[in-house]
């Protein structure tokens, strides 16, 4: 069963992910960014991460994407205005060796390794078990994440107001 | 075939290259913003596997580090695109090219 569950949710993540890079339009990428986002929230919920399951719903595919369809919107780009999406097979070959070289390469670092072998306590990956690295080991960073993130939000605000260019 | 490290792995790794892919071929900044967000998408998933893994839950952290970072990262980029617009009315990376020449 969760067998089954993890390649529903790989095809929606993989398949969602190739739909974003090769739509021509912003508002297809966009959507099918949050498809792929959610996707991968099933898997990471199979992996028994309930807390990052949730924190990709919430913060990534409902408020990142969420803002990038907004910026779409207020600046009004069509699909054909932009780009034409043009790529020979041949110029993609040497891309696609490269990848396949590193997930060779990946794949063969892991392959030796057996399947899952911890063995988790009911509290791993939840709200309580990650709250409790979260501000023992990981208190600083935590402290110096709220920095980043007050960063952002005025740096978002100074670079967007008009005016900002008059300068 | 049961799944375990090496499909997640695996998985991980396309989406990445998949991403990587979107970030070097598209000429739209948006939908290069939105496969920077992919290859990081990819990355929490590795994290997260191995966190199941090794049964330490500090890839659960740093995946929500990651999570927090990237949307911090998001708004940045998209204002930097608003001000990129309003002044040259393109999205194209094709015409932002100034500091090569």
């Amino acid at each position: 069963m969760n067998d089954a569950l993890f390649y529903i949710f790989a095809v929606i993540a993989a398949a969602g992910a190739v739909f974003t890079v090769t739509r021509k339009s912003p508002l297809a990428a966009a959507l099918s960014l949050a498809v792929s986002m959610i996707g991968l929230a099933g898997l990471f919920l199979l992996l028994q991460g309930y807390l990052v399951f949730v924190l990709q719903i919430l913060v990534y595919a409902g408020a990142v994407v969420v803002l990038i369809i907004f910026v779409i919107m207020l600046l009004n780009l069509r699909a054909e205005a932009v780009e034409h999406l043009n790529l020979s097979w041949r110029k993609a070959i040497p891309g696609v060796v490269l990848g396949g070289a590193l997930l060779v390469i990946l794949l063969s670092a892991v392959r030796g390794l057996p399947q899952f072998p911890a063995e988790v306590d009911a509290e791993f990956g939840t709200v309580e078990g990650v709250g409790q690295l979260l501000f023992s080991r990981f208190a600083f960073p935590f402290e110096v994440l709220s920095l980043v993130l007050l960063v952002a939000i005025v740096g978002a605000v100074v670079l967007a107001r008009k005016g900002g260019d008059e300068e | 075939m049961s799944v375990g490290l090496s499909q997640y792995i695996a998985l991980s790794t396309l989406i990445f290259i998949i991403g990587v892919f979107g970030f070097v071929w598209r000429r739209n900044f948006l939908i290069v913003l939105m496969s920077i967000e992919l290859m990081l998408n990819a990355v929490n998933l590795a994290f997260l596997a191995f966190a199941r893994y090794w049964g330490g839950a500090e890839g659960h952290v740093l995946a929500f580090f990651v999570i927090a970072v990237a949307a911090a990262e998001a708004a940045v980029g998209l204002s930097i695109l608003i001000m990129i617009y309003r002044r040259r009315e393109t999205v194209d990376v094709t015409d932002l090219q100034e500091l090569r020449e």
